[in-house]
């Protein structure tokens, strides 16, 4: 095993292989932009006007996968943290997906927070509503952002894994009651359009197209970016252990020299 | 299209919010992975 060498600096060597980037990250890059670009033409210019809600209706295929790549990133950190917190070897490649998959969650629910209250705008009149599926999906974003300022707190990386597990697999619980918030209590909000109770969704076969052209161009953009992330969370790891080691080392110098 | 219509400029301003967004998180993504990554021996990391 190579060690660090805290003598190395920045400008000493530089080839594509040192970053985060690798042919499979590369592929998926590539699908991520033309699927946007797919994206973008139906959205703005392929997909028809609603009935009710006209253009506005355009803000749908930002909305619904935004929500969705959400859902699923905390998914991800959920599993993930049960495979660091219930397997032997405790991974902390398990805890580093979990993290970085509750980053993007964060970013996507602030999103869709950001995009819907355009929306509501648009179609309700006003930007925001104490209503049970808005309220619910803030109470979402403002506990995942609990949960990474948990990861931030002291202590070592098993540490940090352990409690951040425990809330990853707790804080999942809230996207049941955020899904069905609008059957449960009477809502402003829409019911589901797409995950429909009897699997007829009730929308236009454009639309329908445009908003899974949506999901998969943003899964694809979730999964580009968890892998960055990972790797680059695997790199600070690797860093603070170096400045440790080189604390002790210096602690260790003081200590032999008295 | 929609050029013409009333709320365009929410339905724009909304896709440039996204896109910029998206554009600022893959930004960062690279430049971090890059920076870290002068700095890490290449059989430290499990990716190459």
């Amino acid at each position: 095993m190579t060690t660090l060498d805290p003598t190395t600096t920045a400008d000493t060597e530089v080839s594509p292989s040192r970053s985060t980037g690798t042919n499979a990250t590369r592929v998926i890059g590539i699908a991520t932009v033309g699927a946007m670009a797919w994206l973008l033409l139906f959205a703005l210019v392929l997909s028809p006007a609603d009935v009710n809600q006209g253009e506005s209706v355009r803000l749908m295929y930002l909305h619904l996968p935004t929500i969705w790549v959400a859902y699923l990133s905390f998914i991800v950190t959920a599993v993930a943290s049960a495979f660091y917190l219930f397997t032997k070897n405790h991974s902390l490649g398990w805890d580093r997906l979990a993290g970085a998959s509750a980053e993007l969650g964060v970013a996507f629910v602030g999103l869709t927070l950001v995009v819907g209250a355009l929306w509501g705008r648009l179609t309700w009149g006003v930007f925001w509503q104490w209503d049970p599926r808005l309220t619910t999906t803030a109470l979402l974003f403002v506990t995942y952002i609990g949960y990474l300022a948990v990861r931030r707190l002291g202590g070592s990386h098993q540490q940090r894994a352990k409690r951040s597990a425990v809330i990853g697999l707790l804080a999942v619980l809230l996207i049941p009651l955020v899904h069905w918030s609008v059957v449960i209590w009477r809502s402003l909000h829409q019911e589901a359009t797409i995950l429909d109770v009897d699997g007829d969704p009730d929308i236009d076969g454009t639309m329908l197209t445009t908003v899974f052209i949506g999901m998969i161009a943003f899964t694809l953009l979730y999964v580009w970016l968890v892998m960055h992330r990972t790797r680059t969370m695997a790199m600070e790891d690797l860093l603070e252990d170096r400045g440790l080691d080189i604390a002790l080392a210096e602690r260790r110098a003081e200590g032999g020299a008295r | 299209m929609i050029a013409l219509v009333e709320d365009a400029g929410f339905i724009y301003g909304s896709y440039a919010l996204t896109f910029g967004a998206v554009g600022w998180m893959v930004w960062r993504a690279v430049s971090s992975g890059r920076r870290l990554g002068k700095q890490i021996p290449d059989d430290e990391k499990y990716w190459t």
